[in-house]
């Protein structure tokens, strides 16, 4: 029931004398009440050091953070309402799991036992772990641990729900199922979730927004298709999507992108976009591109390096020029590709992205498809295979 | 202040009603928990630390009249209180390094099983948790010229008697067999846990490799237990050099001063000869000597540290 | 390798080096020779401890005890001080290791777990543990002052007021290692479930650190017993513990020795005890101790 206001939110870690190592940088991000939203980045750009100011475990250097409008930046943890489901679950090994779920109740509220229990009670017969309710955590699985972290964050009815890597103890099946889980769970409970990921999968198929970060800095915050289709750099570009976008650089000479390996000619809305730049990093989507085509229209031809099928999908890699460029196919299209063979693709002009190789700034997205159209569903599926 | 107003907010808001805020909420609010917790012991260490030491260097200098070098002076000069170094390093040093010895031998015999292994470790750990003065008088008596069982058995096997605690080269001989007999376990029991800690697929690789016996124990298990034996080291020195207890059962420093060390020597002067001046600069100097050793050993786990 | 496979002797399917037999043999020899070396002295006191005195320091000696007799215990326990001194030894043990542990295991807690100013972190923590490098002898004379000042001198408050003091680097160097292997999200759960600090330290950590403090809490006992200086020092007859008091079976001209031997098994005895009922805690706590730097 809440929301969740970051305002200029900084953090500075002071290392040794005079060394400063900048872990968030002017981070202002609005949670409305109800949303997922999933942090993702790579290892150190700030994501969990963010999550842990806003519960409490980390002093910010300055900057503000509101649940409601209430200003908790200098409160303690427990007075913040907020629950948290660490990447180790962090149960206490030496209390049953009713225990465990009960002790936020038992140390910082009124109820008295039977309401404690009852809540107990029905938090773990939503997690369905009602019958481990008198075992030790040492005892339970990694999946089982999960749950009753899980339900030891419910039984609080918090305001804020923090997730921090919850799943990547897990083996990969069991993942993608709690991935649903979770964002059926939440869906349920409607609690206003921020969740920490390094891993872009599970934050496109979990999330309501996807908040980008990299060095301290928020990328980008949006719709995980708005993130996938319109990048707002070529981080995000690069972070977002599996296989990983394909970036060539390339020269503008009027409507012809030059490369050292072919020409790709495009039309004038994408050259009036280019404004008078002629320096250009280009980005292709593994799956925006296709084998074959004409060799005289925006046709290309490469060297395949590796085929990689990994059953619904083919990844080949071929090169072109000095570059090496990732295709992502249907498996029946590679049968009569073989390594070493010079073969042709080709991609058409919606489906090329325009970087500024000085700023990494977005020129040109994708202008195929629609976010939220029709189509938007499909392109999303090619991310979620494994 | 702005965190009261703020949990009684919290409190409004919540699901639920929270409880008022306990003794221990109330002392967070004004001092930061980590300072109770750590200051008491901080605190007690310094007042029987820090005092006794300002009073220690105070007396250590005070003369007939005043400030004076005097007590420093005597002892730097005095040729009983150098044999009384050597005698103390002539104790610390052989006994730490046959324990070392020994204690690792024991321990590499421990490292494949044998029956009833067990038993045979409690019986090598009791001496460890034993009262020093006590094993003291337990070696006085085997000692002992005419009613100690190793001149009997000396005796039985044809061989000659001895004084042993009448000499001054043989008590000092039996004093280190009796810290010998008690220390020894302490080197066995850290050695053989840090061995029993090498990963096995090591060994057996060195094995494979065709490492002998010997090579297995200096190139795989010796540089693994290393860093720990140092520690071990450093300790046992530390107990020796404090320690006189078995000496004061034994010999009580006899014959003569042939075994008596830093600590009986401060003893001697202070509580028997009453003289608490000298006895404070003695103090000084022993404190200095023991720095020194405790600052080598650290310099030798920092650079091991490093090489690892 | 193809010369030396011919020497191998079988035995039991497995095939052995002349090597291997060698230092095989050597073992057993080794360990029986120590074996001997350390159940003897034990032995021959506990012996000695059930005869009369003329049996006790007999030679040759009275190998086994024929006609066992607990008179050297009664005389001691029943009409010697050695039951006061014993008394006074459980006095001053279990006084000072309980404020002990009181003191440092917090303060343990308080270092390992909080950030504090001015790395006092490191400076703390080697201030408390460099303690056990202290020659007791060093401070007696300010000791020795200060329990006449305050009047305990003689008094087992007194002597264990200050060996509080030389059990706490014991119990911070053997709890860290404990109380650092406890992952820091335990606490910051805690912390976010609406504990304070307190509550974090007696409800989360405590409970799991118990191997840590009894291994601790032993190692200290056991020292604290077996102490001599600061008790010889610090006592003259009412506070007496019993590592001083065996002296008083020496005397001058002659020693009874079945009684001074029932006094060191009693003296070793609880300790024994302690060591076989406690030996893995105790292992585990000095190597944990240890190898945590």
């Amino acid at each position: 029931m809440s929301k969740l206001d970051i305002k200029q939110l900084r953090k500075v870690y002071n290392r040794g004398t005079d060394t400063e190592i900048v872990a968030v940088d002017d981070l202002s991000l609005t949670v409305d009440d109800g949303e997922f939203l999933v942090f993702v980045g790579p290892s150190g750009c700030g994501k969990s050091t963010t999550l842990r100011s806003i519960a409490g475990l980390e002093d910010v250097t300055s900057g503000s953070i509101r649940i409601d409008g209430r200003d908790i930046t200098g409160q303690k943890p427990k007075n913040r309402d907020i629950a948290m489901v660490f990447q180790n679950y962090a149960l206490y090994p030496h209390m049953t799991t009713r225990e465990n779920m009960s002790f936020g109740l038992r140390v910082n509220s009124m109820l008295d036992d039977d309401e404690i229990d009852a809540r107990v009670n029905e938090a773990a017969k939503m997690m369905g772990i009602s019958e481990l309710l008198e075992k030790r955590p040492g005892t339970l699985s990694g999946g089982q641990q999960q749950r009753v972290a899980l339900g030891r964050a419910i039984v609080r009815d918090p305001r804020v729900f923090l997730m921090d890597e919850p799943l990547s103890n897990l083996d990969a099946k069991l993942r993608i199922q709690m991935r649903a889980e979770l964002e059926t769970l939440q869906n349920k409970l409607g609690v206003t979730t921020i969740y920490v990921t390094h891993d872009q999968t599970e934050a496109m198929t979990m999330a309501d927004r996807i908040a980008v970060l990299d060095d301290g800095k928020l990328q980008q915050i949006g719709t995980p298709l708005e993130c996938y289709y319109k990048p707002a750099n070529q981080f995000v570009a690069e972070f977002i999507g599996s296989p990983t976008m394909n970036f060539l650089t390339v020269e503008r000479s009027g409507n012809r992108l030059v490369h050292d390996a072919f020409e790709f000619v495009v039309s004038n809305d994408t050259v009036d976009l280019c404004g008078d730049r002629t320096a250009l990093v280009m980005g292709l989507r593994p799956e925006d591109i296709d084998l074959g085509g004409d060799e005289t229209t925006n046709a290309v031809s490469g060297i395949v390096e590796v085929i990689q099928p990994t059953g619904d999908d083919a990844y080949i890699d071929i090169t072109i020029g000095d570059d090496t460029v990732t295709l992502d196919i249907d498996p029946e299209q590679s049968v009569g590709v073989s390594v070493g063979e010079e073969i042709t693709v080709s991609f058409d002009e919606e489906g090329v992205y325009l970087f500024d190789p000085q700023t990494e700034a977005t020129i040109k997205t994708n202008t195929e498809l629609e976010p939220a159209g029709p189509d938007g569903s499909d392109a999303l599926d090619t991310t979620t295979k494994p | 202040m702005a965190q009261e107003t703020s949990h009684c907010e919290t409190a409004g808001d919540s699901a639920y009603e929270r409880p008022a805020p306990d003794l221990f909420d109330r002392l967070e609010e004004y001092v930061d928990p980590k300072w109770i917790f750590v200051l008491p012991a901080v605190l007690y260490a310094a007042i029987l630390v820090v005092i006794p030491m300002i009073d220690l260097f105070a007396l250590s200098f005070t003369g007939h009249s005043g400030f004076s070098l005097a007590n420093y002076e005597q002892m730097v000069t005095d040729s009983n209180f150098h044999a009384i170094i050597v005698n103390t390093i002539m104790f610390v040093m052989p006994s730490t390094a046959i324990e070392l010895i020994l204690g690792v031998a024991l321990a590499l015999a421990f490292y494949r099983d044998f029956p009833f292994k067990e038993r045979v470790q409690t019986l090598f750990l009791i001496p460890m948790v034993l009262s020093p003065f006590a094993v003291g008088m337990m070696f006085r008596w085997f000692f002992d010229s005419s009613l100690g069982i190793v001149n009997y058995l000396f005796g039985q096997a044809g061989l000659p008697r001895f004084v042993w605690l009448g000499d001054a080269t043989l008590a000092m001989i039996s004093i280190i067999i009796a810290d010998v007999w008690q220390w020894t376990p302490f080197v066995f029991l850290l050695a053989y846990a840090t061995m029993k800690s090498i990963p096995e697929s090591i060994v057996e690789a060195a094995k494979i490799d065709g490492a002998s016996r010997w090579q297995r124990f200096r190139y795989v298990v010796l540089p693994h237990i290393y860093p720990v034996l140092l520690i071990t080291a450093l300790i046992k020195l530390i107990i020796a050099f404090k320690s006189s207890d078995k000496i004061f059962a034994m010999t009580n420093g006899g014959p003569g001063s042939a075994t008596k060390t830093m600590t009986m020597y401060i003893y001697e002067i202070t509580f028997e000869f009453g003289n608490f001046e000298r006895g404070a600069a003695a103090s000084v100097l022993f404190l200095v000597l023991i720095l020194v050793i405790g600052n080598v050993f650290v310099w030798l786990l920092r650079r091991t540290d490093r090489e690892v | 390798m193809a010369t030396k496979q011919q020497y191998t002797i079988q035995f039991r399917n497995t095939e052995y080096e002349p090597e291997d037999i060698v230092a095989g043999i050597g073992r057993v020899a080794g360990l029986g020779v120590m074996a001997i070396f350390y159940a003897f002295p034990l032995y021959w006191m506990a012996s000695r401890s059930v005869m009369t005195n003329l049996q006790a320091f007999k030679l040759p000696p009275v190998w086994i005890p024929t006609e066992p007799t607990l008179s050297a215990y009664q005389s001691i326990l029943l009409q010697g001080p050695y039951a006061s001194f014993l008394l006074n030894s459980a006095t001053v043990t279990v006084l000072s290791v309980t404020l002990a542990l009181v003191l440092s295991v917090p303060a343990t807690y308080g270092l390992v777990v909080s950030d504090f100013p001015y790395n006092l972190n490191r400076h703390f923590s080697l201030f408390l543990i460099s303690l056990f490098m202290l020659p007791p002898i060093v401070t007696s004379i300010s000791y020795f002052n200060l329990l006449q000042d305050l009047g305990l001198y003689d008094r087992a408050i007194g002597l264990g007021f200050i060996y509080t003091m030389f059990n706490i680097p014991l119990i911070v160097w053997f709890t860290r290692g404990f109380i650092a292997d406890i992952p820091d999200s335990l606490r910051e759960s805690a912390l976010l479930d609406g504990a304070n600090e307190f509550q974090v330290f007696y409800r989360i950590y405590l409970p799991l650190i118990r191997p840590g403090i009894a291994a601790a809490a032993i190692i200290s006992y056991i020292i604290t017993w077996n102490e001599y200086l600061l008790a010889l020092i610090l006592t003259s007859n009412r506070a007496k513990t019993m590592p001083v008091g065996i002296n008083q079976f020496v005397g001058q001209y002659n020693i009874t020795w079945n009684e001074l031997s029932a006094g060191i098994v009693l003296v070793v005895l609880p300790s024994v005890l302690f060591l076989t009922v406690t030996q893995r805690y105790i292992v585990s706590g000095l190597v944990r101790g240890a190898v945590k730097e």
